[in-house]
């Protein structure tokens, strides 16, 4: 396709800024969705770095697709960013853990491509990480460390650790704080969550996605190419396994 | 407080008789009953399909209709779903006639406390009715009473649909009959339904752009989208012939005010009119976004058709049971997060900075900058309470005096009249703050500042909207000290006067 100088560098304008803020709005937006060679442009350009370009709502968001795509934000960023100086790998890798089943509670039907509830109270993500982590547990201590030989961060660490902390320290007058306990971690992967601007604190401990999850799960997960590529990728560690 | 909410318990009788409309279907879905197979017979749905059925027959014209029809329809449509014979059916068709209609020939009753009259009181409901009898073959036919027709209505999604247009009817009405309380409470309601319209067109819009994954639910939201956005037409056409009808009934007012009623009419109309423009306005924003939502959202979602999406994906299932139960290792958590985090920004530095101009830092260490001071988040939200806003309105009351009716003013020439007028105003820190925040908000329109800081301005745009629509402001290089505390950039403000007559 022939492009113009100009269309080039309007589509190039709009890439850097996505790619410096992670999103773009306003004029950038309507030109993004006005003119057919420049969205063109602009889409081709973050798939050479692995990523894709979703618009919602108002904003267009810039979403790293691939493991080795230069954009994607590091645990050591994270940790830095984020969190505090004595958060390890782990502690990060159990973070991502817990969010994956905030948000599989929100999609947990072949009915429907819609969340099947408004939103979740904290008290109920704990339980469902509760009971994920007892389900890991019946597996045994043993095969656990059997199966996860190879890879530096295990299952064993994160239920030892977990099991050591009380659902909520009872002694502390909020279970926000730096206190130590199951609620607490929450509340940081929470704090995470509202700055990624995943999910809204709505009060009174209850949590809703926002339309930027949503629309990551509707038109990633939900994606045929993309579905693939994950289901792909999770069917692919299990095969490994049974290799070994 | 109590005069606002005091039409909370008015018409609760009315509303109560139409709950109490449903109970006969609820009384159905209390029954017990299995079919051969012991399965619950779906009584609720049977109830509302019998009054369909006779709906149906209603409108086709069929004045005999039998418990026999309904129940030969019920086994004509049950196709293998029950274990039901005829005879099963019939048993069924009589219970369902039976509670819509009781026997005893005594009408359905529904007991109630009613809070507006503070007594107990009862409603009377009649869903379906004896329509003539066949005394040879003993067969009695039915057709849907009054309150059963309500029933079936209030089935259909056809209330809330219309419901804008069936109030702006009823105040046509009133309007014309003069009841100007009655109107005015009509316009309340209407608040409601444009806010709940507003609310739908989001969910319409946030719809459009994650859902569309066919060419079938596309052309089902283009359908969709061409109904709202025909539909806003409609009702704006009707708004602005009953601000019209209202212009003109508050002129004819105006003419004769001789008694204490006729000016107590006059204010009420004077009010009306103030109030419809607000729901007007509301409503022309909300056909504006409706035709954006046509041309942009819907087009972009046709472009992104190409992608091809799946139809349903269980996240819980699909992800999250395998990467804890099988279990997957814990790095590959993060691969199934990615999608969701931001992304990576470096940050780096370059030599040549040193050679850009450079900040001045005073001996404490605190940066001075030639840059207007602009006020965080956090300051803005302590200033927005209902205080400052008061405040806010006072400073501008005294602006406008200081004004004599110009449009245009520096802050320099505010600040000596000031001094004459009410000296205590330039030891207080929020004159300046007022300054700040309207110099970083100009221009200061009234439907701007409801989106992005509440309603900061509120007293200050009350104060000034029948003459003008916006203030703007702009800074003018001098700094001016006025105290020994206090220093601030001088700024003009002009007040602006927009196309519309100052709604």
């Amino acid at each position: 396709m022939d492009y113009r100088q100009e269309e080039v560098i309007k589509a190039f304008r709009i890439y850097a800024k996505i790619s410096q803020k992670g999103f773009s709005e306003g004029d950038e937006l309507r030109l993004y969705l006005a003119e057919d060679k420049v969205r063109g442009l602009v889409d081709q350009f973050a798939k050479e770095v692995d990523c894709t370009i979703f618009s919602v709502g108002e904003r267009l968001y810039f979403v790293p697709l691939a493991v080795h795509s230069p954009f994607h934000i590091s645990n050591d960023t994270l940790k830095k960013t984020y969190f505090t100086g004595k958060t390890v790998n782990a502690d990060i890798y159990f973070m991502y853990v817990t969010i994956i089943i905030l948000i599989g509670e929100f999609y947990d039907s072949y009915q429907t491509t819609e969340p099947t509830r408004d939103f979740i109270s904290m008290n109920d993500w704990l339980e469902q990480v509760n009971e994920r982590l007892e389900t890991l547990q019946a597996i045994g201590e043993e095969e656990l460390k059997e199966l996860e030989k190879e890879y530096e961060y295990n299952w064993s660490a994160i239920i030892g650790k977990w099991k050591d902390m009380d659902d909520l320290k009872e002694t502390a007058k909020s279970q926000s704080g730096r206190t130590i306990s199951r609620l607490s971690f929450l509340h940081t992967v929470k704090r995470f969550l509202v700055m990624q601007e995943l999910v809204q604190d709505i009060g009174n401990d209850e949590l809703q996605l926002t339309e930027k999850a949503k629309v990551i799960v509707q038109r990633y997960f939900m994606e045929l190419e993309y579905n693939r590529g994950i289901l792909e990728f999770i069917y692919s560690i299990d095969r490994q396994k049974e290799e070994v | 407080m109590d005069l606002e909410l005091k039409g909370i318990t008015e018409n609760y009788r009315e509303r109560m008789q139409r709950l109490a409309l449903f109970d006969p279907l609820f009384r159905l879905e209390n029954k017990r009953e299995k079919d051969e197979k012991n399965q619950p017979i779906d009584y609720f749905g049977y109830g509302l399909l019998t009054l369909l059925f006779f709906f149906e027959n209603m409108l086709i014209r069929n004045k005999k209709t039998s418990t026999q029809d309904l129940a030969q329809y019920l086994f004509a449509l049950n196709r293998g779903e029950y274990s039901l014979s005829l005879e099963g059916f019939e048993k069924v068709a009589r219970t369902i006639v039976e509670t819509f209609r009781p026997p005893s020939g005594k009408r359905n009753e529904k007991t109630f406390y009613n809070w507006e009259t503070r007594e107990y009181e009862s409603v009377h409901y009649s869903i379906l009715k004896a329509d003539r009898a066949d005394i040879n073959s003993n067969t009695q036919y039915y057709k849907l009473d009054e309150q059963g027709l309500e029933l079936v209505f209030a089935t259909k999604e056809y209330f809330t649909e219309f419901q804008l247009s069936i109030n702006q009817l009823v105040l046509r009405k009133q309007l014309e009959k003069g009841e100007f309380i009655g109107a005015l409470r009509q316009i309340d309601e209407m608040h409601i339904d444009v806010e709940s319209l507003r609310n739908r067109m989001t969910i319409v819009k946030h719809e459009i752009q994650r859902n569309i994954i066919s060419d079938e639910t596309y052309e089902r939201y283009k359908q969709m989208v061409e109904d709202i956005n025909a539909r806003l037409i409609r009702e704006n056409e009707e708004f602005s012939e009953l601000h019209t009808f209202v212009k003109e009934t508050k002129n004819r007012l105006a003419y004769d005010m001789n008694s204490e009623k006729e000016r107590k009419a006059y204010e009420l109309i004077l009010q009306i009119d103030r109030e419809l423009g607000e729901v007007h306005h509301i409503h022309t924003m909300l056909l504006k976004e409706s035709i954006d939502l046509k041309t942009t959202a819907l087009h972009a979602a046709g472009e992104a058709l190409y992608f091809v999406g799946i139809d349903s994906f269980n996240f819980k299932q699909e992800i999250t049971a395998p990467l804890v139960s099988k279990p997957l290792p814990l790095v590959a958590s993060k691969r199934l997060i990615e999608p969701f985090l931001k992304i990576e920004q470096s940050e780096t530095w370059s030599p040549l900075v040193i050679f850009s101009e450079q900040r001045i830092e005073t001996h404490d260490g605190i940066e001075r900058t030639n840059d207007f001071d602009e006020l965080s988040d956090e300051a803005l939200q302590e200033l927005e309470n209902a205080q400052v806003q008061k405040l806010f309105g006072d400073i501008m009351t005294l602006l406008l005096k200081i004004m004599e009716g110009k449009d245009v003013i520096t802050l320099n020439e505010v600040i000596e009249r000031t001094r004459v007028e009410d000296p205590n105003w330039l030891n207080r820190r929020l004159f300046y703050q007022f300054w700040y925040v309207m110099h970083q908000r100009s221009p200061i329109i009234h439907e701007k500042t409801e989106e992005s800081n509440g309603s900061l301005f509120e007293e200050v745009l009350e104060l000034i909207k029948h003459k003008y629509s916006s203030i703007e402001i702009e800074e003018l290089p001098e700094i001016t000290i006025v105290t020994e505390r206090f220093s601030i950039q001088n700024m003009e403000l002009r007040l602006m006067v927009g196309e519309e007559d100052g709604l």
